[in-house]
C-alpha cells in the first residue's frame, strides 16, 4: 500500500515536472518561408504551441515571409544573420532539392543547422484492386509502359516525382519513361487517382494513410527503413522488392549563420525536451506527424547524405 | 433522419447560436480586410474550434465565420472595388460600378439575398443529393477542367467594345504572360522570366494583382477626377442606404439564382474547380446569354452581373464540401483547412463519415444553413451603415483604400516586392483605362491561364491519349469545348445580324435624303 | 490628339514591343531544360512561346485596325452629352428612383477620363500620392508599421487639401493601431510596430 502510494507521488511528481518543465529558452522567434496554411506554417506554429505549453520556451512569436519558393526568408536570415539570433527558421526537404536544381543562391550549408524535427515517407499508392503489389505495377509498366500514369503533388522533377521514379527505379522499371502528372495539392491528386486518370500516386504516407484506412486506396509502400506502427501491414519498398528506396521528406529547423554554438546548443535542448511533453504529443497527434528528431551533428550528416542520394538521382534521371 | 434531428437539436443550444453569431460577426469583419479570405480566417479560428471540442457545434461556428469572410470579401468588392480574394473578383464586375452609381446599399442588398440564395440551395442539393454526386465528382479529369476553364473565359467577351473584340483578347494575353511569371504552374520546374530576382519566384500573387488591377487604380482615378462617383440626387446617403429591391428586379434575380446555384453547386463538386472558376463562368453564362439590352448593361452595374457570381460562388463553396465529406478529398484550399480542422476534432470525413457518424454529417449539413440564415439576419440591419462607407469624404477614403490594399498584399508576404509590384500595375492600369482597354479580361487571364496551363498539360502528358485526342475521346470535354463555342459565337451572330438590319435602315434613309 | 496615333495605337506598340521582348525571352527558356524535360509534351517554355506569339499577333490586329469606329463612337459620346446637359435642370427627383438624365450623368461620371479632359485631371496630387506609396513600401519594415501608417494617411490626406487637422491625426492613428492589434493578436503574425531602433532599445 505505502509502495504502491510513493509510486503514485513519484509518478505525480513526474508530471508536474513534466507540466512545469525548465524554461530552457526564453523566447522564438519563428520566421516562417510561407503563407498563412501551409506546411511550414503549421510545423512552426504547432513547435511553439508545444514549447511554450510545456514551458520550454518563455514566449514564441511568428513571422510569416514567403517569397522565392523560401528563397526570400533565407535571403533574409542571412543578410541580417547578426541581429536575428533570436530567430528560428522552418525548412524542409525542398531546400535541398531546390538548391540542386539551382534555384537558390543559397544551400542548407549557409545556414545553423539546429535539428530535424518531423518527418514523412514517401508512398505509392494505387486504387484497390488494380495492382496488389508493387510488383504488379513494375510488371505492368515493364509491359506497356503507355498503361501507367504516375501522379504527384510536386513539379515534375520535383520531390514526389523524385521520390515515385527512385521506388520504381529500384523496383527494375525504367523510371525516366513514366509518364508524370503533377497536380496542385495532395486533394486534388487523390481526385485523379479515385477517378482513374493515374494509375498510381506518389505521396507522403501522412496524406495517405487516412485514405487507406477508409478503404479507399492502397499503399505499395513506403520509403521507411523499417514498417511503421500506424500502419503494420505495408511493407517497406525495399521488402517490396524496390531495393534500397529510402527516403524521408523531414522538416526541422535552422538558424542564422554564425550562432553561437551555446545559443544553438539551447535551442537543440529545447527541441530535444520537447518530445517528452503531453503538449507536444498533442500538438503531434492532431497533426498526424512522424517524430524524426535529428539534433546537431546527426542533423547535418543526414542533409549531407540526402543531398548525395537526390543529386546521384536527379542526374541519372536527367532533371539537372 | 434521425442523424438530422441530432444535428437541428445542436444548432438550437444558446451556446451555438452565439458561437456563430460570433463566428458570423469576425468573418465578417477580417474578411473585408483584403488577403484575408475565408480560408485564412478560418484558420485562424481552428484553434478556437478544437477548443470547443463538440465537432457539431464547432463546426457551426466555423460555417459562420465561413459565410461571414464571403460576404466581408463581397462587401470590399462592392464598396471600394477591393476583392480580397480571387473568388470575389467577378463581384466587383458590376457591384461596384453599381454602387458608384449610387445604388451601393442596393449592391450590397443584391449581394446577399444571392449570397443566401446561392448558400441554402447549394445546402438543399448537398442534403438530397451528397451521395450520388461524389461518383459524379470523379468523372472530372484534366481534359474536362481544361474545357470548363475555357467556358470561363468566354466571360471575357462581357468586356470587348463592340468591334474591337481584339482589345480584350489583347488584355487576356497580358494576363497569361502576367501569370507565367514566376513558377505559379505545375509545368514551370524552373522559374521563368525572374531573371534571378528570387523575390519574384514565386510569381505575382493573386491578392497584390487583383489590388493592382482593381482598388489602385480606382483610388488613382477617386485622385485624378474630384467629381468622379459624385451622382446626382440631394440625398446622396439616402440613396446609397437605400436596399430596396423592386419586384420586377426581383423577378429578374430569380431565374439568376436558380440557374447559377444549380451550375456553382455541380462546378463545387469537381475537386479541382471551385468558387472562383463557378463565379466568373456564372457571370460568362449570364451575360451571354441575356437578352440584348441586358446585356449591353453587364460591366456598368448590371443586377444580373452581381446576382450571378455571388450565387454561383456560395454554392461552388456549399458543392465543395461534396467531395470533402463523402471522399475525403479537399477540392480548395478552404475545404482543406476543414479538413483538417474537422480531423483535429477527431473526425474522419470519408465514405464511413455518413454511415459511422450520421449526426455529424447532418449537423455539418444544417450548420450551413443555420450560417446563412444568421448572416443574413445579422447583416441585412448592417447594410446601411456600412454602405456608408462611401459617403466617407474623399480626402479620408482615398488613403484609407490604397493603406488596405498594401496592407492585405504585405500580410501575406511581408515582402516589399509584392508592394512595388502592386504599385506598377496600378499605374500601368490606370494608364491602359485612361486608352479605354478593358481590365477585367487581364485578371480573367491570369486566374485561368495558370490553371489551364496545368490541365492542358496534364491531358498532353497522359499516355491514354496522343496529343489532343482526349477532345474526342473524351465525350465530356467535347460537349464543355462545344458550349463555349456557342456563348461566344451566338452574341457574334446576333450582333452581326443586327448590325446589318442597321446599315439596311441607314442605307434607305440615304436614299430618302 | 491625331487620327492616326490614337489610345490604341500607343498601347498596341508598348505591348508589341513586350510581347517581342516576353517571345525571345520564352525561347530563349529552351536553353535552361534539363535533358529530362526536353521531349516533354509540355515544357516550361510551351505556353509562353504560344502566349508571346498570340500576343504579338494581337498587338499587330490592335495597331493596323482602322480607327474610323472611334470617331462614331467619340460622336456618340458627345450627343449622349448633350442629352445629359439637357437633363441636368430637372432637378434631384423625390423618389428612389432616378431619372433617366441622371443616370446618364451618373453614367458618365463613373466612366473614366478621356484624353480629351487631360488637362483639368489632378495629376500632380496623383504623382504625389504616388511617390507616396513608394516610400511607404520601402521604409514600412525599417520605419515600423504604426508610425509609417501615420505618416501615409495623415500625407494622403494633406496631399488631397484635407485640412482638418484634428480628425486628419485621430484617425491616422487609430487606423494603423486597430490594424496591427488585429494582425497581432487575433491573427498572431509579427508586423514590427515600431521602428527597428526603438525596438532594440524596448527587448534588445
Amino acid at each position: 500500500m505505502l509502495k504502491k502510494l510513493a509510486v503514485g507521488a513519484a509518478a505525480l511528481v513526474a508530471t508536474s515536472s513534466a507540466a512545469h518543465a525548465e524554461q530552457l529558452v526564453d523566447s522564438i522567434h519563428f520566421l516562417i518561408p510561407g503563407g498563412a496554411g501551409g506546411g511550414w506554417d503549421g510545423t512552426a506554429r504547432g513547435t511553439g504551441e508545444a514549447l511554450t505549453g510545456a514551458g520550454i520556451v518563455g514566449s514564441a512569436s511568428y513571422e510569416n515571409m514567403s517569397g522565392g519558393g523560401g528563397g526570400v526568408a533565407i535571403g533574409h536570415l542571412i543578410e541580417n544573420a547578426d541581429s536575428m539570433h533570436g530567430t528560428l527558421m522552418v525548412n524542409s526537404t525542398p531546400i535541398v532539392i531546390r538548391s540542386l536544381q539551382g534555384v537558390f543562391p543559397y544551400n542548407f550549408s549557409d545556414l545553423t543547422m539546429i535539428a530535424g524535427t518531423i518527418g514523412d515517407f514517401g508512398a505509392l499508392v494505387v486504387t484497390p484492386g488494380s495492382a496488389t503489389t508493387l510488383a504488379d505495377l513494375v510488371a505492368a509498366y515493364n509491359a506497356d509502359s503507355s498503361s501507367i500514369a504516375m501522379g504527384g503533388g510536386s513539379v515534375p522533377g520535383g520531390m514526389d516525382h523524385l521520390i515515385g521514379a527512385m521506388v520504381m527505379n529500384a523496383a527494375g522499371a525504367d523510371a525516366t519513361k513514366i509518364a508524370y502528372l503533377p497536380f496542385d495539392a495532395g486533394g486534388v491528386a487523390l481526385a485523379a487517382l479515385l477517378s482513374g486518370e493515374i494509375e498510381v500516386l506518389s505521396t507522403g504516407l501522412g496524406e495517405a494513410l487516412a485514405q487507406s484506412k477508409a478503404g479507399e486506396v492502397d499503399i505499395l509502400c513506403i520509403t521507411s527503413d523499417a514498417r511503421v506502427a500506424d500502419a503494420p501491414d505495408v511493407p517497406t519498398c525495399s521488402e517490396a522488392g524496390a531495393d534500397g528506396a529510402y527516403f524521408v521528406n523531414w522538416r526541422g529547423f535552422f538558424a542564422a549563420p554564425g550562432l553561437p554554438d551555446d545559443k544553438a546548443d539551447a535551442y537543440r535542448a529545447a527541441i530535444a525536451a520537447m518530445y517528452a511533453t503531453p503538449e507536444w504529443e498533442a500538438v503531434r497527434a492532431r497533426n498526424g506527424w512522424v517524430e524524426i528528431h535529428n539534433p546537431g551533428a546527426d542533423f547535418v550528416s543526414f542533409l549531407e547524405n540526402q543531398e548525395q542520394i537526390i543529386g546521384d538521382l536527379m542526374t541519372s534521371m536527367g532533371f539537372l | 433522419m434521425e442523424g438530422i434531428l441530432t444535428g437541428l437539436s445542436a444548432a438550437f443550444t444558446f451556446q451555438a447560436i452565439a458561437l456563430v453569431v460570433l463566428g458570423c460577426l469576425i468573418g465578417s469583419f477580417i474578411g473585408m480586410v483584403p488577403g484575408l479570405g475565408p480560408m485564412q480566417v478560418i484558420a485562424i479560428m481552428i484553434p478556437v474550434a478544437v477548443g470547443i471540442g463538440d465537432p457539431s457545434i464547432a463546426m457551426i461556428m466555423l460555417a459562420g465565420v465561413y459565410y461571414g469572410a464571403v460576404f466581408g470579401g463581397s462587401t470590399s468588392s462592392i464598396l471600394i472595388n477591393a476583392p480580397g480574394v480571387a473568388s470575389t473578383v467577378a463581384t466587383s464586375f458590376d457591384g461596384y460600378p453599381m454602387a458608384r452609381k449610387g445604388f451601393a446599399g442596393k449592391a450590397l442588398t443584391i449581394a446577399a439575398l444571392s449570397s443566401f440564395a446561392g448558400g441554402t440551395l447549394g445546402a438543399i442539393l448537398l442534403t438530397l443529393a451528397a451521395k450520388p454526386l461524389a461518383d459524379v465528382a470523379l468523372l472530372f479529369q484534366s481534359p474536362e477542367y481544361l474545357a470548363v476553364m475555357i467556358v470561363g473565359m468566354t466571360a471575357v467577351a462581357a468586356f470587348g467594345e463592340r468591334g474591337r473584340a481584339y482589345k480584350a483578347v489583347l488584355m487576356v494575353i497580358f494576363g497569361m504572360i502576367l501569370a507565367s511569371i514566376g513558377e505559379g504552374s505545375q509545368f514551370a520546374n524552373r522559374p521563368r522570366f525572374t531573371f534571378g530576382y528570387v523575390p519574384l519566384q514565386d510569381g505575382i500573387s493573386s491578392i497584390t494583382l487583383i489590388m493592382g488591377l482593381f482598388a489602385v487604380p480606382e483610388a488613382f482615378f477617386l485622385i485624378l477626377d474630384p467629381k468622379r462617383g459624385q451622382y446626382k440626387g440631394d440625398g446622396q446617403s439616402k440613396e446609397i442606404n437605400n436596399m430596396r429591391i423592386n419586384g420586377k428586379e426581383a423577378k429578374e434575380m430569380a431565374p439568376v439564382i436558380g440557374r447559377q446555384s444549380i451550375l456553382g453547386f455541380l462546378i463545387g463538386v469537381m475537386p479541382g474547380a471551385g468558387a472562383t472558376i463557378a463565379s466568373l463562368m456564372g457571370y460568362a453564362m449570364e451575360r451571354n446569354i441575356a437578352p440584348k439590352e441586358k446585356r449591353d448593361e453587364f460591366g456598368k452595374g448590371s443586377l444580373r452581373g452581381l446576382t450571378a457570381p455571388e450565387t454561383a460562388n456560395n454554392a461552388a463553396s456549399t458543392g465543395s464540401f461534396v467531395p470533402m465529406l463523402t471522399l475525403g478529398i479537399p477540392g480548395s484550399g478552404t475545404t482543406a483547412i476543414l479538413l483538417v480542422a474537422l480531423i483535429s476534432l477527431g473526425v474522419q470525413p470519408g465514405p464511413a463519415l455518413i454511415n459511422d457518424n450520421p449526426d455529424i454529417f447532418w449537423g455539418i449539413i444544417i450548420s450551413m444553413y443555420f450560417g446563412n440564415v444568421v448572416l443574413l439576419i445579422l447583416n441585412y440591419p448592417l447594410i446601411p451603415y456600412i454602405a456608408k462607407l462611401l459617403a466617407v469624404p474623399r480626402t479620408f477614403l482615398i488613403p484609407f483604400v490604397l493603406f488596405f490594399s498594401m496592407v492585405g498584399a504585405y500580410l501575406v508576404s511581408q515582402n516589399p516586392t509584392e508592394l512595388y509590384t502592386m504599385i506598377v500595375l496600378g499605374v500601368v492600369t490606370t494608364l491602359l483605362r485612361l486608352a479605354k482597354f478593358p481590365i477585367a479580361p487581364i485578371v480573367i487571364g491570369f486566374i485561368l491561364g495558370i490553371r489551364m496551363e496545368d490541365n492542358l498539360g496534364r491531358a498532353l502528358t497522359d499516355p491514354d491519349y496522343t496529343g489532343f485526342s482526349f477532345i474526342w475521346q473524351r465525350p465530356m470535354t467535347l460537349v464543355f469545348l462545344l458550349i463555349a463555342a456557342a456563348m461566344l459565337l451566338y452574341p457574334m451572330i446576333e450582333g452581326r445580324l443586327a448590325r446589318r438590319e442597321r446599315k439596311k435602315a441607314r442605307d434607305s434613309q440615304v436614299t430618302q435624303d | 490628339m491625331s487620327r492616326f496615333l490614337t489610345a490604341d495605337r500607343i498601347v498596341g506598340v508598348i505591348l508589341l514591343i513586350l510581347c517581342c521582348l516576353f517571345t525571345y525571352f520564352a525561347f530563349d527558356l529552351a536553353k535552361t531544360i534539363p535533358p529530362f524535360f526536353k521531349n516533354q509534351p509540355m515544357r516550361v517554355d510551351t505556353l509562353p512561346r504560344i502566349l508571346g506569339v498570340a500576343g504579338i499577333i494581337a498587338s499587330v490586329v490592335t495597331i493596323i485596325a482602322p480607327t474610323t469606329g472611334a470617331k462614331a463612337r467619340a460622336d456618340a459620346v458627345k450627343n449622349a452629352d448633350a442629352d445629359a446637359s439637357k437633363g441636368e435642370g430637372e432637378g434631384a427627383s423625390e423618389g428612389e428612383e432616378l431619372t433617366q438624365a441622371q443616370l446618364k450623368e451618373n453614367q458618365d461620371r463613373m466612366a473614366d477620363l478621356s484624353f480629351a479632359n487631360f488637362g483639368q485631371a489632378k495629376w500632380g496630387q496623383l504623382v504625389a500620392m504616388i511617390a507616396l506609396m513608394i516610400v511607404y513600401s520601402t521604409y514600412l519594415r525599417a520605419g515600423g508599421f504604426i508610425p509609417s501608417t501615420f505618416f501615409l494617411l495623415l500625407l494622403g490626406s494633406i496631399i488631397l487639401g484635407e485640412r482638418r487637422w484634428i480628425a486628419m491625426v485621430m484617425v491616422s492613428l487609430v487606423a494603423p493601431l486597430a490594424i496591427w492589434l488585429l494582425v497581432t493578436y487575433v491573427l498572431d503574425r509579427t508586423i514590427p510596430p515600431l521602428p527597428k531602433a526603438i525596438m532594440n532599445m524596448l527587448g534588445g
